[in-house]
């Protein structure tokens, strides 16, 4: 039974408007799919892209405001693989200065890998310069998919401080992994030196823009009237505490030696100088495209100039840890800076002998480091350790390794650059192992080379700069560090360096042992190292460590003037034998030139020397060894 | 009874199920296709959305299979629980429910969330094909068009109120059941020029409107007198006027002297006893008047300019910034007019993966046809959709009880909306309103609550034989 339905002709009406609107529909997709063509054109073109600003880096400046380290442009090459069109690729790579092999095999990547994607743009070509990038640009229309990305790099005014200043890298995969959003691939982070140990402050604060772009990879326009924009904020600029024109003199001096100079101005423990030899020249590793073949080329040296010898080598101080072994002793009460002890030529103990060489009698702690006594040194270590008994040379070895390690010796000091190393100070516990209990153990005398700073004994040269600058400061110092300021002053360098330590030792002790290290250079081993102004008078000491593979190394470690010092360095030369030799000449023309400011007339023909010896194994010799 | 309810009980209808799964498999394709990069089919194949997709539209054909399994007379008789609990669940997402771009309208039930406006469709089907499927209830009567209106009104406000218009308007897409149950057409007429001069107004300034409202008047009065002048040549006489007086901006005067004819014309439609007719005319070109002043009002001084801005893109698309809030349309509009005649081909589409077009799976999975399948895939969905519409208006017109057919056109009315709607502002016909392509778009809560839709309806179908009082 049919129910009442007077509005039965009604469900046209609805039929129809169902009609129309399929209809309407219809009608428009006809007119943006066939009849109007500009929005196939149009739709394979415009594309938002992400553009990273990167910001500029910071700046370097020496400490009297030199700039040492800037920024300079120059370009990556993107693409977009599924914008590439047919186009000029010998013109391309003419402009480019790449072969065509290069071309296919930049463009054409491994697409099952997850870094690259057909629709997304990658870096093509790295590292264009400034030159090169102009003319491409200018025929950057015929390349539709291609754009060039602004990028800073370093640069360079002075061709030294390789060491000190570090260089950029492109981020590993790792770091990007242990960042937060910090880095993407392709960005640089510091690597080495300065530029890794301040990265952070270095590197400033990526800024993003959202850009259009055609089918030519020309930018149409800011996506979204650059709502989603971020400008980039640049990093820090930083002042460092190296002295350029001495860090170029001591490079200089060190030039065809293996060793290092440290140099520190005591009473801020500044790091004036830092020389590492062999070297390079940091603005090879500048970013362009010759860089990945110099870098292969200075990893390969044999010389190892990478390899930062300041912060890196071990080496025995020799006699330069005399004096410190005087301080601790007096400090103990196991010696008085009056206390004689007669020197036969050499230490003799039951069958023991150490020898020394003829020198007028050692009658105080002064002439004992004045003439540099093996025998006197011996007899205080032993004194030293034998202080709690013969046969418990643990606890008295333990206490000097505790002074020692109030030195700074035995662990890293915490400069501000990255890898350093701590030398070595043995303890008990290491001659327990070698030398066990059940087989009779150990006494002072098994362990007496300690004394004239041989055996296990090791320190790195910025720990004996440290030292120097310890002796400087009469017992107090700051731990020694590469950054004076940051430029914006309301930032401060890391609270490490801003306050003071204290060695264990009354003040009154260095008396003794500075007047013994003033004696070294006006009337004892060093006496090449005297400048020759009444006003200056140079404290140090010689050493010479031993080198079971060839000739000694030498050492000299001093401070000057003598009252108020404003310079206190450490020079390590490798295979020169003994102190005198060049770390003691080099040291007193670093000194020299520091505090006033050139060579004087009568010590020209001492830095002629210094600045021609060549004492470097040939290369190609050394090459063969390996 | 039960022995004839099963005599009555025949299959469900094919025809309309195969267009049903058509387009739902469509829709999983066209999902498929937005989240796979040719590059990266690790990341996309089965995993993601595609997945989530085939598993809802499991969901979706168990809850299908479940609801014909329901005897019919369940939803007649709880046709009016139904629709309360869909009002309650209303309400009560307007107190817990999560606050999502600016609107209250899901109910988050942790391991699945829906939006209650599309069980309220359901339920409002049901009452509305419920109270006009009474015994003696006729839409002759006031009091029944004033319920019936309350009916569709009453939902749609509580959507209103949760900040989702675009849902909001979908229910008032079933005046068009009212329309074919016998609702007078003038309160249509009257609803269609007063949208049609309220969106007028928000783009002219309102004298220009006014006088075309009085042009209209004339004509409709002129038409109406019986007189021996032929009433043609006046109006040859003012279509030229107006269009001059237009050009030259002089629409004041126009606006003036088209008063006067207007007066003069229903001074004499009084004359020859035909009062409620000029009182109609007059009427309503006094209310559309005040409308094309205060809408041109209220879009300048009381709409915020973002608000503005949407309007714009939609009406006045010239006006707005390009790469601004134009961008998102324009991106839709490329990437449909980028597929050409036969498209770019399955899963070979740019433009509609990696977000260059916004919401591509959801509400803008159009683009993704037009992008890969071109005009003739373009012109396939539609013929799909059109013939699934037909198809229910054929099902609608078959049926014995009043009541499966009200339902059948609230069916047909709400998927045309969203069909309609949706494909439109993809292409920059319509406003972007963001309801989802029934059936195509990605979205569990949405297919899930079509697919009872349609579930009901052929279930209620497959009993046609039955009356229900």
């Amino acid at each position: 039974m049919a129910e009442q339905d007077n509005y039965n002709e009604r469900r046209y009406v609805i039929q129809i408007l169902f009609l129309l609107g399929a209809l309407i529909l219809l009608a428009k997709c006809f007119q943006l799919q066939i009849i109007d063509t500009t929005y196939q054109a149009k739709a394979s073109s415009n594309v938002i892209q992400k553009i990273t600003e990167y910001p500029s880096r910071g700046m370097i400046y020496d400490r009297n405001d030199s700039l040492l380290v800037y920024n300079n442009a120059m370009y990556d090459l993107w693409v977009t693989y599924n914008q590439v069109e047919e186009m000029d690729t010998t013109k391309f790579c003419t402009l480019l200065n790449i072969t065509k092999e290069d071309f296919k095999k930049n463009l054409n990547k491994d697409w099952s890998d997850i870094r690259y994607a057909k629709w997304k743009p990658f870096i093509f070509l790295k590292r264009i310069d400034k030159v090169t990038f102009a003319r491409f640009q200018e025929s950057l229309y015929e390349f539709p998919g291609f754009y060039g990305q602004l990028r800073n790099v370093r640069g360079y005014r002075y061709s030294a401080g390789a060491h000190v200043l570090g260089y950029i890298n492109e981020v590993t995969p790792q770091q990007i992994k242990d960042s937060i959003d910090i880095y993407e691939r392709g960005d640089y982070v510091g690597a080495n030196g300065l530029e890794r140990a301040y990265e952070k402050d270095l590197r400033g604060i990526k800024g993003e823009r959202y850009v259009l772009r055609n089918n030519f990879g020309l930018v149409q326009g800011k996506y979204k009237e650059g709502v989603r924009d971020e400008t980039a904020t640049s990093g820090r600029d930083i002042k460092t505490t190296i002295d350029i024109n001495l860090q170029m003199y001591a490079e200089a001096l060190m030039k065809n030696k293996r060793g290092s100079v440290v140099a520190i101005e005591p009473s801020t423990g500044e790091v004036l100088t830092f020389v590492s030899s062999p070297n390079y020249d940091p603005r090879v590793l500048t970013i362009n495209r010759q860089r990945p073949k110099a870098f292969a080329e200075l990893l390969a040296d044999p010389l190892k100039p990478f390899f930062n010898r300041a912060l890196m080598a071990e080496y025995p101080p020799g006699s330069i840890f005399k004096p410190i072994l005087a301080l601790v002793a007096m400090e103990q009460g196991e010696l008085n800076a009056g206390t004689p002890y007669a020197c036969k030529g050499y230490y003799e103990y039951n069958d023991l002998r150490v020898g020394c060489h003829a020198h007028t009698y050692t009658y105080n702690v002064q002439t004992a480091i004045q003439h540099s006594c093996n025998n006197y040194f011996c007899i205080v270590l032993r004194s030293v350790i034998d202080k709690y008994g013969f046969s418990n040379p643990q606890e008295g070895l333990d206490t000097l390794v505790n002074y020692l390690d109030a030195f700074g010796l035995g662990h890293p000091l915490g400069i501000d650059l990255p890898s350093e190393l701590g030398g070595n100070i043995p303890t008990s516990d290491y001659y327990d192992r070698i030398y066990p209990e059940t087989k009779g153990g150990w006494r002072s005398p098994g362990i007496i080379s300690i004394g004239i700073g041989q055996g296990e004994l090791l320190l790195t040269p910025l720990q004996i700069a440290n030292l120097a600058a310890i002796i400087a400061n009469r017992g107090s110092y700051y731990t020694p560090h590469l950054i004076k300021e940051f430029k914006e002053e309301e930032f401060l360098i890391p609270e490490e360096y801003r306050i003071p330590k204290r060695v264990p030792i009354d003040p009154i002790h260095f008396e003794a042992v500075v007047d013994g290290m003033e004696r070294v250079v006006t009337s004892g081993t060093a006496q090449i190292a005297q400048l020759g102004y009444k006003n200056i008078s140079v404290c140090g000491k010689t050493g010479t460590s031993e080198n079971p593979h060839g000739d000694d190394h030498s050492v000299f470690f001093a401070f000057a003037p003598k009252h108020n010092p404003k310079i206190a360095l450490a020079v390590y030369v490798e295979n020169s034998g003994f102190g005198a030799r060049y770390a003691a000449p080099i040291s007193s023309l670093v000194i020299e030139k520091y505090l006033t400011g050139n060579i004087a007339e009568h010590r020209k023909y001492l830095e002629q020397q210094m600045l021609n010896a060549n004492i470097l194994i040939d290369r190609k010799k050394l090459a063969s060894f390996q | 009874m039960t022995k004839r309810k099963e005599k009555n009980a025949l299959a469900v209808d094919y025809i309309a199920f195969s267009l049903y799964l058509g387009l739902v498999m469509v829709g999983w394709l066209m999902i498929y296709a937005v989240g796979f990069t040719p590059d990266r089919t690790e990341y996309y194949g089965m995993g993601g959305r595609a997945w989530s997709q085939m598993i809802w539209i499991g969901i979706s054909l168990g809850a299908g299979i479940i609801i014909t399994l329901i005897e019919s007379r369940f939803f007649r008789t709880f046709a009016y629980p139904i629709y309360g609990f869909g009002l309650f669940l209303l309400i009560i997402v307007l107190f817990f429910g999560k606050e999502i771009s600016g609107s209250r309208s899901w109910l988050d039930f942790g391991f699945f969330s829906f939006q209650p406006s599309e069980i309220g469709k359901m339920a409002t089907c049901l009452c509305l094909a419920g109270f006009l499927g009474t015994f003696n209830i006729s839409l002759k009567q006031a009091r029944s068009r004033l319920i019936a209106t309350g009916i569709i009104a009453l939902p749609m406000l509580l959507v209103l109120a949760q900040g989702d218009a675009g849902s909001a308007l979908v229910y008032s897409s079933l005046f068009l059941v009212l329309f074919r149950e016998g609702m007078p057409p003038v309160p249509y007429i009257l609803g269609i020029l007063i949208s049609v001069v309220g969106i007028a107004s928000f783009v002219f300034s309102p004298i220009p409107i006014i006088v075309i409202l009085l042009l209209l008047a004339i004509i409709l009065m002129a038409s109406n007198i019986k007189t021996e002048i032929n009433v043609n040549y006046l109006l040859l006489a003012l279509l030229p006027l107006t269009a001059v007086g237009m050009y030259f901006e002089q629409t004041i005067p126009l606006a003036i002297a088209y008063s006067v004819l207007v007066i003069t014309l229903a001074g004499i439609l009084f004359n020859q006893n035909k009062l409620p007719l000029a009182l109609l005319i007059g009427g309503a070109a006094i209310v559309a008047s005040g409308l094309a002043f205060s809408g041109n009002y209220i879009f300048n001084n009381v709409l915020q300019p973002h608000q503005q801005e949407r309007i714009n893109v939609w009406l006045q698309p010239h006006k707005c910034k390009p790469l601004g809030s134009l961008y998102n349309i324009t991106q839709s509009k490329l990437a449909i007019g980028s597929g050409g005649i036969a498209g770019k081909g399955f899963l070979e589409g740019t433009l509609t993966k990696y977000n260059y077009v916004p919401e591509q799976a959801t509400d803008f999975i159009f683009c993704t046809v037009g992008e890969e399948q071109g005009f003739l895939g373009s012109m396939g969905v539609i013929l799909l959709y059109l013939l699934l519409l037909f198809r229910i208006l054929i099902i609608a017109e078959r049926q014995r009880s009043q009541f499966t057919r009200v339902y059948a056109y609230g069916v047909a009315s709400i998927l045309f909306f969203h069909f309609f709607v949706n494909i439109g502002m993809t292409m920059g016909l319509m406003p972007v309103i963001g309801i989802p392509l029934p059936f195509i778009s990605y979205g569990g809560s949405s297919l899930l609550s079509f697919t009872i839709l349609m579930a009901v309806l052929l279930k209620l179908d497959s009993n046609r034989l039955l009356v229900f009082r």
